[in-house]
């Protein structure tokens, strides 16, 4: 989808910005000197990970930094400044020159106002009723909404419709500039690529600029003109994005680019970028991705590199861009090298699910109230040392499964059971299978950052799921064991999870569920909610578990290509029935669902890299 | 991306020192000093509170007696430290029971729902529907019951309070995925409730048992002030106030000092619970 870089060059930018710098009132620095044009009519994407400075960076620009942050440099709009702007002109100019769009609409839009007025209220020009109300219509059609929906309050709308109206409400004033926060974020696949191809073609009908943020490089590429690569509040490359996507120069969008595993195919060894996203403020003298980067040299970290043009549009932040070059495209070339995968293992279930039903009711209204089928009697089995996938999107009945196969909910009707055990009904249980159900699986969840309790420390948190199996061996030289068997430090069983960045929360949460020694691990979209270059690093590491515990995985998730790299077999979930199962690679390459296949064209258009270059 | 927005709040989050503010400090002098009082009782008193000197009789601060005498002669500085004990074991005791009795039922409350959750809610709501003081005013009075009767009582009447504030801070947690990750480790109920979510309400449960405790002081004060829930002629600080009023003009002081020492108990108390909060709430930051 990604359109040639067709905006013309003129004399004047759109927005030009230029030595962006964001500081707390502490002089901590987040964003350090980022700079950047965007032509009329360009899209551009701002891309990078958690603290990147991205979220900040846009903020700045349209004047709604925090009031304990601020910023120096110059941000212009068409030779206006916008920085240091008094409070009433930037008033007029957001919304009717600059609108922004955030990532979650329903925190985006007030619960309390239609649809309808949100649109009014940034509408211009003269306010008679009929023609407010014709034009509210006309908005709502131009982002594909029915023009009812204008009378409609948030919460009445799903997610996909609610991010359409919030998009309708950004472009009510007919800006220049949209910028887009993560807007697909907290979307289901198939909404993802809808909500992408409605601000692809919005913006080709107004001929408006467009200036995407997401952590996603894969999303970035599907619209964007150009990238500017963001890393530890720098901007570290910025280039034409089919330049970027077809020859990375920097170290760290190359990582990027191969820390997304393909859809298309298996890999034997997951790329990723080793270690943390530093602080932008600890990395202001020296190239900040040198830590992390295999090509690190002692002039790395001798002084900040420049962002030096390779042509005049590509720009990168590298001492040893020109030197390196054919290496980075080298590793890109190994990268796309598909692998067979292992052959699935055979033996006894571990877990088996039959004619699984649940309907959760909600108290509202009278006795009954509305039912929602949750589950409509699905049946599978998971075999020992077999990981298998559970696929499908919010909704569908995949988190309900794993609470039934922990027993924290339990099912209507049908049987759930466990290592032998009958779990249908935990509270049924004699004391002693109890604790052999309990011992015989453990979960992962999705938010690390929920999933540890705050006001306990690492250690504690381990051996305390260490005294579950064993109160003997449930000491502190246990726990640093666990610790370094998810490759974290020892040191780090006196640290309380706020200490800790996301993905080493995962990892913690990893090895409280294996001080058990479950025979399955359920993994709930374990990798969800963490940076990109860390989800790789977690997938391994229970890739890894895997091979050498033998512990059998349910591994739920919504991501394909995830999906792909993890699973035997596939179960593939839709509204609370199952409606496809197989080998991975038969369900993924030769779907026979109508509904497999709708998933997989929305995951294919906008995920890969290594897909796309293989193709 | 929520964790993305997570990592950087939590840096444009304002730095809270520390250390106490000045205020926060002077009021944890105050309760110290008080404290000192309970505990010592009569011996840091200059004079003998029981003392009686008739032929002084009730006097302005002269010295020897820098807050005067009341009637009978006793010494009013006297009689406001050793005072202190009657005055704030009670409403100690109160809060204590309050947190243990009131946030144990919360926690149960919220943690388990269902029945379990609607029988402690209606007793609650029961005991919300109840005019407390008047309660407490004629139970004592029919029964002449004496001081720890008035514990029980105020503890009983204040509870819901706290049930309540428990039950909604234990719904929050127990919906976050560690207090399922603890289930599924199958721990049981006490341990999880104590060791899990006890630690992470306990910012909210702390603030709300230390205005418990103020709110106990000014029942207390008050019962006493009307001679309830205390004996005849023990100087407590709510008994002193009501004696006074008789030698207001000879001997203001004799009125005015305890229920000065009740407004600074009060505010201080209220001030470090503040503090409490702030302080507990940085330990249980996620």
């Amino acid at each position: 989808m990604s359109a040639p870089s067709a905006a013309p060059r003129g004399a004047r930018a759109l927005l030009e910005v230029e030595g962006l710098t964001v500081r707390t009132a502490q002089e901590q620095l987040l964003v350090h000197d980022v700079g950047f044009t965007l032509d009329r009519g360009e899209v551009m994407g701002l891309v990078g990970e958690s603290g990147s400075g991205k979220s900040l960076t846009a903020k700045a620009i349209v004047g709604l930094l925090p009031r304990e942050l601020r910023a120096q440099g110059a941000v212009a709009l068409e030779g206006e400044a916008l920085l240091g702007a008094r409070e009433r002109a930037l008033r007029a100019i957001r919304g009717s020159r600059i609108s922004l769009l955030l990532q979650d609409p329903f925190t985006m839009l007030n619960p309390l106002q239609t649809v309808g007025v949100h649109i009014a209220e940034s509408l211009r020009g003269p306010r008679d009723r009929a023609r407010t109300e014709r034009e509210i219509a006309r908005r709502l059609e131009e982002v594909g909404l029915d023009a009812a929906v204008a009378r409609r309050h948030p919460f009445e709308l799903s997610g996909g419709m609610a991010q359409r109206a919030a998009i309708a409400a950004a472009l009510a004033g007919d800006p220049d500039l949209l910028i887009v926060d993560e807007p697909t974020t907290a979307l289901d696949v198939t909404n993802q690529e809808r909500v992408l191809r409605l601000l692809a073609a919005l913006r080709r009908g107004r001929g408006m600029a467009l200036m995407l943020i997401t952590h996603d490089l894969d999303v970035a590429a599907a619209i964007c003109d150009r990238m500017v690569v963001m890393y530890a509040g720098s901007v570290v490359e910025n280039a034409p994005a089919p330049a970027l996507l077809a020859a990375p120069r920097h170290p760290y969008s190359l990582g990027l680019l191969l820390s997304r595993p393909p859809l298309s195919a298996y890999t034997e060894q997951l790329r990723f970028i080793p270690g943390n996203v530093p602080k932008a403020s600890a990395v202001t003298d020296r190239c900040p991705f040198a830590a992390r980067c295999r090509w690190q040299q002692d002039r790395c970290i001798a002084g900040r590199p420049p962002l030096d043009p390779l042509d005049p549009a590509h720009l990168v932040r590298c001492v040893r861009a020109g030197e390196i070059a054919g290496e980075l495209r080298r590793e890109l070339d190994a990268a796309v090298a598909p692998a067979a995968p292992p052959p699935p293992p055979e033996g006894a279930p571990v877990a088996r699910v039959q004619e699984a039903v649940k309907t959760y009711r909600s108290a509202s209204g009278r006795r009954g109230g509305d039912a929602t089928h949750a589950l409509r009697g699905v049946s599978f089995e998971i075999v020992e040392g077999e990981c298998l996938g559970l696929v499908g999107e919010s909704g569908s009945g995949k988190t309900t499964i794993a609470k039934a196969l922990v027993g924290l909910t339990r099912v209507d009707g049908g049987r759930v059971e466990l290592a032998g055990l009958d779990v249908s009904d935990y509270g049924a249980l004699g004391r002693a299978e109890r604790t052999a159900a309990r011992r015989a699986v453990q979960v992962v969840f999705q938010n690390p950052y929920a999933s540890l309790n705050p006001a306990m420390s690492v250690g504690a948190a381990l051996r305390e799921a260490l005294a579950v199996r064993d109160p003997s061996a449930a000491g502190a030289a246990e726990a640093e064991r666990l610790l370094a068997r998810v490759g974290l430090p020892g040191a780090y069983a006196r640290c309380r999870p706020a200490a800790l960045s996301g993905g080493e929360r995962q990892r913690v949460a990893i090895a409280r569920a294996l001080a058990v020694r479950p025979r399955l691990l359920i993994c709930d979209e374990p990798v969800a909610s963490l940076d990109v270059s860390i989800q790789a690093q977690i997938l391994e590491l229970l890739r890894e578990i895997r091979r050498s515990e033998g512990t059998s995985l349910l591994f739920i998730s919504h991501d394909l290509s995830v999906v792909r790299q993890m699973a035997d077999r596939i179960v593939v979930l839709y509204r609370g029935e199952v409606v496809e199962e197989g080998p991975a690679g038969a369900v993924l390459d030769t779907p026979r669902h109508e509904y497999t296949r709708t998933l997989l064209a929305s995951s294919a258009s906008h995920t890969g890299i290594t897909d796309r270059r293989r193709s | 991306m929520a964790a993305a927005e997570a990592g950087a709040l939590a840096l444009v989050e304002p730095d809270v020192s520390r250390r106490p503010s000045v205020l926060t400090a002077a009021a944890m002098v105050v309760a110290a000093i008080v404290l000192a009082c309970v505990l010592a009782g009569g011996l840091l008193a200059p004079v003998d509170p029981e003392q009686q000197n008739l032929a002084l009789g009730v006097s302005g601060p002269v010295s020897g007696h820098p807050l005067g005498t009341d009637q009978v002669g006793r010494d009013v500085l006297s009689q406001v430290i050793a005072g202190a004990r009657p005055a704030i074991v009670g409403p100690a005791c109160v809060a204590l029971g309050c947190l243990v009795l009131g946030c144990g039922l919360g926690m149960l409350a919220g943690y388990r729902g269902g029945a379990v959750d609607a029988v402690i809610n209606r007793l609650a709501d029961l005991i919300y529907a109840l005019p407390a003081l008047l309660v407490a005013i004629v139970v004592l009075g029919v029964t002449n019951g004496g001081y720890w009767l008035t514990v029980a009582i105020a503890v009983l009447l204040s509870m819901p309070y706290q049930i309540r504030l428990s039950r909604s801070a234990t719904q929050v947690q127990a919906r976050l995925p560690y207090v399922d990750a603890v289930r599924t480790l199958g721990l049981p109920l006490p341990r999880v409730l104590a060791r899990h979510i006890l630690p992470n309400i306990a910012p909210t449960v702390v603030a709300s048992v230390l205005l418990d405790f103020v709110a106990a002081l000014i029942v207390f004060a008050s019962l006493q002030f009307l001679g309830l829930g205390v004996e005849a002629g023990s100087p407590a600080w709510g008994t002193m106030i009501a004696d006074g009023q008789a030698v207001l003009f000879l001997n203001p002081w004799n009125s005015v000092a305890p229920g000065i020492m009740l407004i600074l108990t009060a505010v201080s108390v209220t001030l470090i619970g503040d503090w409490a909060f702030a302080h507990a709430s940085r330990r249980v930051k996620a």
